[in-house]
């Protein structure tokens, strides 16, 4: 399988100033197309510093970064916004729908951005709504509707511009577990039948379990990476068994995680 | 790619200014105010100099106005026009020596009572010449005009104005009709055209004109010459006519080097000048206070959009997520200001034309509109408010998007 992602001794180094505080210590990952990994990790690890670098919303301070085949580690700032719209698509904990704007207009947003004419938006739009179950939601304004239906609203959004690779931060995070299971499970569904290549981010052992493989990240490095247990792999390690892996600098719950 | 984001950020645009009508009102409030204002004031000051120069092209705006000076006897000042300093003559030699000059007509006025077969009417009878009617622009509507001839030899014919003419004869011709003034029987030669106000309110066509010797000999009783009125060549040698006029003037009258002049030279045009050059100070000014309003305008603009960026980090950070570029950032805020900018334009402009009108309507100076106006104070506005929308637009692109995504 084709790789998508990249990540060759990846470092990032956040500069407080007096510290200098090590979020991700020569990370090395590779993830292939159509695959479903979860990266796991407590608060602190570098789990979202290693997200917004995926997500080329951040850069590395070193190392490569090559996505779908491109080396994105030396960007400008459009460039990157480029990649973002053309093969990005993300899911936030918190939905992050614009309030103003009926589910219809959310999902079309990254369709505007890439140019694209109102009547082929609509369409587009229409066609993920009923991927994701809400067709009969449109018009409706985020705060019509339930938590987990705002969620999938997220999810439309994050699939109509037909990305290449899907990241999720924590998107059961803020659901109760019914939805959050029904949400994770249209997930599982859009891999399965559109083979879309989706990372999870979660510090939740049970929602990891639901990936195909599992990656671990504790203090700024990967420190298991093995295929979940539902393909044959061994039991996910607790978060705080593992064992501390230093790379030159304190790396504290508040500074690493905390910050981007 | 640009005009689809162009359209949505306009589409933007005009829901956040719904959403927040009470905030957007006030803050276009400085944009209306000054649109409207400069609107108005140019409309009015712009109308005002229309109806001057309307009226001195009515008077004739090349005319020069001569007048004697003043007489001083024994300590007595007799005030202008008191002294009998001026000739036919003078007139004839203007005409004659004044290169600047085109047509020079003597005027002996005196107020007569004039009766007709029908009625009688006390109207204003002017002595002068042939070259009068050509000095002040006025045409005969019927008949003849007055030919030198009829000067050198003192014939009895008058030309009548409209307004005599209507109260000597009603609906009849004139033409060719015999009149009495002040007991000398005339004959009417021809019926003046219709002239209307002069800037002073007379009515210019209630008036009667002979030949100044005919005046002279069975009218006046004296050979007084009230004024001399001259055209010049062209607007442009008006200051040089009344040089030429003035040399010519003190030579005639054999006036020293240290003598005062025993005449005034007035020209109307350059009268109107000055009062236009006052009255395009005071517009300058009025327009200068209306610009600042704008500019303050702008200001509100710029700070309401700093608050609409700090209201909305967030929304810059999905928005930049799902594959904003920092451009289309800029280009949306941006939109944004120059929306309400225009708005406040259109809306101001609205005003500023409804203003000009009720204005006119009260003090009766003709309001001029020109699509100039309405463009370019609408134009104005829309700078101003891209001007002041590009530090809240630069903010808002700036933004880091991974700090934004967690903006509360």
């Amino acid at each position: 399988m084709k790789p998508i992602v990249e990540l060759v001794d990846v470092h990032k180094v956040y500069d407080m100033g007096e510290v200098k505080v090590h979020a991700l210590c020569g990370v090395n990952l590779t993830i292939a197309e159509g695959e479903f990994t979860a990266i796991m990790g407590a608060s602190g690890s570098g789990k979202s510093t290693m997200l917004n670098v995926l997500g080329c919303l951040d850069q590395p301070t070193r190392g490569r970064y090559i996505l779908d085949g491109q080396p994105v580690d030396d960007l400008d700032e459009e460039e990157l916004a480029r990649c973002r719209r053309m093969k990005l698509g993300f899911v936030f904990q918190n939905f992050n729908l614009l309030h103003r704007s009926t589910a219809l207009e959310n999902i079309e947003l990254p369709l505007v951005y890439l140019g694209i004419g109102v009547r082929e938006r609509y369409r587009r739009a229409k066609e993920v709504l009923e991927v994701v179950g809400l067709a009969d939601r449109i018009n409706h304004m985020p705060w019509q509707l339930s938590g987990g239906q705002q969620q999938r609203v997220a999810l439309a959004r994050a699939l109509v511009s037909n990305p290449r690779l899907l990241l999720a931060d924590e998107p059961t995070g803020n659901l109760d577990s019914r939805t959050a299971a029904e949400v994770l499970e249209l997930i599982a569904r859009l891999h399965r039948e559109e083979s879309l290549t989706v990372i999870l981010v979660t510090h939740d052992a049970e929602i990891a379990s639901r990936a195909h493989r599992i990656v671990m990240l504790h203090d700024g490095a990967v420190v298991h990476d093995q295929p979940s247990p539902l393909c044959g792999g061994p039991p996910i390690p607790a978060i705080k068994s593992l064992a501390q892996v230093s790379c030159g600098g304190p790396a504290s719950d508040e500074n690493a995680g905390g910050r981007p | 790619m640009t005009a689809v984001v162009w359209i949505e950020s306009f589409r933007i645009a005009f829901r956040e200014m719904r959403r927040h009508r009470t905030r957007s009102i006030l803050t276009m409030l400085g944009v209306v105010i000054g649109v409207a204002a400069i609107i108005a004031v140019v409309s009015i000051s712009q109308g005002a100099k229309h109806s001057i120069q309307g009226q001195i092209a009515k008077v004739g705006s090349n005319m020069i106005l001569i007048i004697p000076g003043s007489t001083s006897q024994g300590g007595v000042h007799g005030g202008a026009g008191s002294a009998k300093t001026l000739t036919i003559e003078d007139a004839e030699a203007l005409q004659r020596e004044c290169s600047a000059v085109a047509y020079a007509a003597p005027v002996s006025r005196l107020v007569c009572q004039v009766v007709s077969e029908l009625g009688n009417w006390s109207t204003p009878v002017s002595g002068t010449n042939a070259d009068y009617l050509r000095v002040r622009s006025w045409g005969v509507q019927a008949g003849r005009p007055m030919e030198p001839r009829d000067v050198v030899s003192g014939a009895k014919v008058c030309l009548i104005g409209k307004t005599t003419a209507q109260n000597l004869f009603g609906q009849e011709d004139p033409v060719g009709q015999r009149v009495r003034i002040k007991g000398t029987p005339m004959q009417i030669v021809g019926v003046l055209e219709e002239k209307g106000q002069n800037p002073l309110g007379y009515d210019e066509d209630d008036s009667i004109i002979v030949p100044i010797t005919t005046c002279f000999r069975h009218l006046a009783g004296d050979n007084r010459v009230h004024a001399l009125v001259v055209s010049a060549v062209g607007e442009k040698e008006i200051p040089m006519a009344i040089n030429q006029i003035r040399t010519v003037l003190r030579h005639r009258h054999q006036l020293r080097e240290a003598d005062l002049d025993d005449f005034t030279v007035k020209s109307i045009s350059e009268a109107a000048k000055t009062a236009e050059k006052a009255s395009n100070i005071m517009t300058g000014l009025l327009v200068t206070i209306a610009g600042i309003s704008l500019l303050v305008g702008g200001i509100g603009i710029m700070n309401i959009m700093l608050v609409t960026v700090m209201e909305r980090t967030r929304e810059i950070g999905v928005r930049m997520a799902l594959g904003a570029a920092r451009r289309m950032i800029m280009h949306q805020f941006m939109i944004e200001a120059a929306t309400l900018a225009g708005v406040g334009g259109a809306l101001g402009t609205i005003l500023g034309v409804l203003g000009s009108s009720f204005i006119s309507n009260k003090t009766g100076i003709p309001a001029m509109m020109t699509p100039w106006l309405i463009i370019g104070p609408m134009t104005f506005a829309i700078i101003v408010g891209v001007v002041f929308g590009l530090l809240p637009a630069r903010r808002a692109s700036r933004l880091n998007p991974v700090e934004s995504l967690r903006h509360e």
